[in-house]
């Protein structure tokens, strides 16, 4: 789009520069129940973001409206937002990096092959469940969906970025019975190729994930290792991650605050953001246009460095990390593909070695029931007592307690395995010393 | 686009078989500011702007949706949809009518002026400011959305509607000894800026930081099964989760929930009694008309323990063979409509609130709710608790953080032996398939014989 006419209204109305952000993604998706296609959907979604400065200050607006026509009304309003701005600090839109690390991993192929052959493989994955156990009583939901996207950086400097991506993801959901229990139970494998996908993979994970949850009961309240899956390390490696927002730490609220170049976690524990790696979260300039870069944000236990964003990283005269992302008007402080450096033991050898411990496969309720400034959680999980180097039984309705920045330190195995998940993190499963379970 | 513009649009819809065409135009606008310790840090506007696009055969449905409003980009994203149905046309529409809204619950209420949001939020952070010098950060904002869309169905209809959102958010925060907690309040309405004076906003504001100071002292709560007191408003998340979403055709009609087929039956004590209603007047969760055109109703779910209604959307009542009763939502255009809650909450009861505390000798008051969630097929759940007092022998004791309440929905509906008479309802949004939608929660004072609460205080002595 020619932006060129909004420039000049911008500078005729008085605002320093201004910038548009936008992004446009088409998907589809098609949903299967009993056989049939229950519903598709076809979507063009179009967000864009302008910021314009007065006086200093930013003004937002966030509008799918790009037509000239709309262009003063658009002004207008940056004008009344930036005008009641008093935060000090100086607003910036940037000029531009002296060196973008650009690639393209856009699969063409994945937007190319014909929709019908996707379908057919979700009659299958629903056959193959049907035909797989019994105890199978209700295939909930087996879908398949894609996205191909355009994300886009202009302003009145004169910088012009863009990036394409694509993504699929095939998922199945089900419903198991058993005696007068039921569980459910789904799995999801997403990938920008599609000769990547296992249906007999899919099929397994998704049959265990339900089954395994059969007959689970709680166990005694104390204090037991701890193995995190993946998904469950995630949830609340995301809130250890958002301590080291440079905007929390200026502002006096992340635990982390004083942390800069001592151990937050055990020695094991090294922690990389990796935009540039090739998948599908693949980023080579973060939304206010500045290049990114691989990271190491804790090397061996020790936290290496904090993330900063433009205005940030200007309030300590140091240059941004390259984590300026946001959505809704606000540029704050994200991140692209997480990644934990695996150990050198299998998550099965690690079983092997615990004597009396709790598989976690699943944590609930992470908005309310874990605080991200003071870490501490209690949380409602699934999963398994493990006894004697084997899994004994399904656990179901127990909480575990503790708290975040303990539990870090605390981590005593990596396993060799990890698995890559839906918001780009790669992690393997991850032993924790104890931590208190409230069962019966 | 004229009136044959969308009737040819809605007839291509209809080309292949489909029994039901649908377009949603929305054009809404939002305006929000905030504020972070007494500073305003952001001021935005947010435009949504789009038309969803929706075919029903029977009991499949295609959905899509685009930015782009011109006549052919339309007719080539409903002609797409209607490919994925591959008979001959069922129906055709010939002609739209305007329809008048049947009922008035909402009217269009002007944007706030900017400045006197700005001085509200300043007098409310600096009334939580002020509570105590342990008040280290206060965030507040205001958020205005003016949602306007016109619906034109192959039914002949065109249905236009407008309401205006506000609500206003505060967290304080207060820290000792490297230790940080807060409190939060969060009202809303369909009444414009006057509702946020008539609520005290200011005071709220002042209660939020009374609440993180208290909270910096509280001991750990202790885990086991006990007697659980759960506060009225707030309270009802609880059964909002755990038992309105289970109550929703999108899971009833597929025997997804615990309660399909249960229509006629004891699901819950008789204390509990349990309404869905959209037609409370400027309340945040009430509409004229559902977002498929429909009237908003006032929905009995339980009736005295027994299951008397669902909440019932268009296309999942067909499966049912119930129709639709008025309460069919989407956040907006790019969600497909399903059936959601309006303003859902357990009727008050005979008790008083002393009568409940005073009748549990040893156990949980969990008076207000952090959030939580729920499995819809099983009805497990959790729930945290943002404030939460120890009952010893009929009264209400120490002060205790970190509470979680979990057990499984249909059980504590059998499970509630009391219920009060200090009905409230509360603000929220709330997220599921088709966005996230506003909806109040609310309920009286209650108490659930038995609930498995976590914590890390030990056992309850």
């Amino acid at each position: 789009m020619n932006f060129k006419k909004l420039f000049e209204l911008a500078k005729a109305s008085g605002l320093e520069a201004i910038e548009i952000t936008s992004s446009t993604a088409k998907s589809t998706s098609v949903e299967l129940y009993h056989g049939e296609i229950e519903s598709q959907q076809i979507e063009e979604d179009t967000t864009t973001q302008v910021r314009g400065i007065l006086n200093g200050k930013f003004g937002v607006i966030s509008t799918p409206k790009l037509e000239t026509a709309h262009f003063k009304s658009i002004i207008n309003d940056i004008k009344e937002n930036a005008a009641v701005i008093e935060k000090p600090e100086k607003a910036i839109i940037f000029k531009g990096s002296p060196k973008y690390r650009k690639r393209t991993f856009y699969n063409q192929r994945l937007v190319d092959t014909p929709i019908g052959e996707k379908i057919a493989k979700l009659y299958e994955i629903e056959k193959q469940l049907k035909d797989l156990d019994p105890r199978i009583t209700e295939i909930m939901s087996v879908a398949y969906a894609e996205s191909s996207f355009v994300t886009g950086i202009n302003n009145s400097y004169g910088l012009k970025l863009s990036a394409k991506g694509a993504y699929y993801y095939y998922s199945a959901y089900i419903m198991v019975k058993e005696n007068d229990e039921v569980k459910t139970g789904g799995e999801i494998f997403l990938s920008d190729d599609l000769e990547k996908f296992d249906i007999t993979d899919l099929v397994r994970k998704t049959a265990e994930d339900a089954l395994s949850k059969l007959g689970g009961t709680q166990c005694e309240s104390k204090k037991y290792p701890i193995l995190l899956n993946p998904d469950s390390f995630a949830a609340l490696l995301g809130a250890f991650i958002a301590s080291t927002s440079s905007e929390e730490v200026q502002r006096n609220s992340s635990a982390l605050k004083d942390m800069l170049n001592q151990e937050v976690a055990s020695k094991i524990v090294t922690i990389e953001e990796r935009p540039l790696v090739n998948n599908f979260n693949y980023r080579y300039f973060d939304d206010e246009g500045v290049a990114t870069y691989n990271k190491r944000i804790v090397d061996k236990g020790i936290l290496k460095t904090f993330l900063y964003n433009l205005e940030t990283a200007a309030k300590e005269g140091r240059e941004t990390t390259g984590n300026g992302y946001g959505k809704g008007g606000k540029v704050g402080i994200g991140y692209q593909n997480l990644y934990v450096k695996p150990g050198k033991k299998t998550k099965d050898q690690i079983i092997t070695t615990i004597k009396e411990g709790i598989l976690i496969n699943e944590l609930q309720g992470l908005h309310a029931g874990l605080d991200e400034r003071s870490g501490d959680f209690s949380l409602q999980t699934n999963g398994f007592l493990i006894k004697d180097g084997k899994i004994d039984r399904p656990l179901s309705l127990i909480t575990v307690a503790g708290n975040l920045f303990q539990l870090m330190k605390d981590i005593r195995v990596l396993s060799k395995d990890n698995k890559l998940l839906l918001n780009g993190m790669e992690l393997p499963y991850a032993l924790i010393k104890n931590l208190a379970v409230s069962g019966k | 686009m004229n009136k044959k513009d969308y009737l040819d649009i809605l007839n291509a819809g209809l080309a292949t078989g489909a029994d039901f065409a649908e377009l949603y135009f929305e054009d809404s606008k939002g305006k929000g500011i905030s504020l972070i310790n007494g500073k305003i840090e952001t001021a935005t506007t947010n435009e949504t702007y789009g038309v969803g696009v929706r075919l029903l055969r029977g009991v499949k449905s295609v959905y899509g949706y685009a930015s782009n409003l011109s006549k052919t980009n339309l007719l080539t994203l409903i002609s797409s949809l209607a490919a994925a149905f591959n008979d001959t046309r069922a129906a055709t529409v010939e002609e739209l009518t305007l329809r008048k809204n049947s009922c008035q619950i909402t009217k269009k209420v002007p944007f706030a002026k900017i400045n006197e949001k700005v001085a509200l939020l300043k007098a409310a952070s600096e009334a939580a400011k002020n509570e105590s010098p342990l008040i280290v950060r206060v965030d507040a904002s205001i958020n205005e959305n003016n949602k306007v869309f016109t619906i034109y169905n192959s039914n002949g209809e065109i249905i236009k509607d407008e309401r205006t959102y506000i609500r206003a958010f505060v967290i304080a925060m207060a820290s000792k000894d490297g230790k940080l907690e807060q409190g939060y309040a969060g009202p809303g309405s369909l009444k414009g800026l006057s509702f946020l004076e008539e609520k005290d906003f200011v005071n709220l504001a002042k209660e939020a930081a009374r609440l993180a100071v208290l909270n910096l002292d509280a001991k750990e709560c202790p885990s086991g099964v006990m007697p659980v007191v759960i506060g009225n408003a707030f309270g009802g998340l609880l059964f909002h989760e755990a038992c309105g979403h289970p109550l929703e055709a999108s899971s009833v009609s597929k025997g997804h929930s615990v309660f399909t087929g249960k229509l006629g039956e004891r699901i819950a004590s008789e204390v509990v009694s349990a309404v869905d209603d959209a037609t409370i007047a400027d309340e945040w969760g009430s509409y004229n008309v559902d977002d498929t055109g429909m009237a908003g109703e006032r929905t009995q779910l339980i009736e005295n323990g027994i299951l008397t209604n669902y909440l019932i959307d268009d296309l999942n009542g067909r499966r049912m063979n119930q129709k639709a009763n008025g309460s069919t939502r989407r956040q907006n255009f790019k969600y497909e409509p399903t059936s959601r809650m309006s303003n859902t909450y357990i009727d008050k009861g005979h008790s008083s609130v002393s009568e409940v505390i005073g009748a549990t000798k040893l156990g949980l008051y969990a008076k207000s709710l952090g959030g939580g969630s729920v499995n819809p097929a099983t009805g497990d759940f959790n729930f945290s608790c943002s404030e939460a007092y120890i009952i010893r022998d009929g009264k209400i004791a120490e002060l205790v953080k970190g509470a979680t309440l979990v057990g499984n929905g249909a059980k504590i509906l059998l499970d509630i032996d009391m219920v009060a008479n200090d009905l409230e309802l509360s603000q929220g949004m709330c997220g599921a398939a088709s966005g996230s939608i506003p909806v109040c929660v609310g309920q009286p004072t209650l108490r659930v014989k038995q609930m498995t609460v976590g914590g890390r205080g030990g056992e309850l002595k």
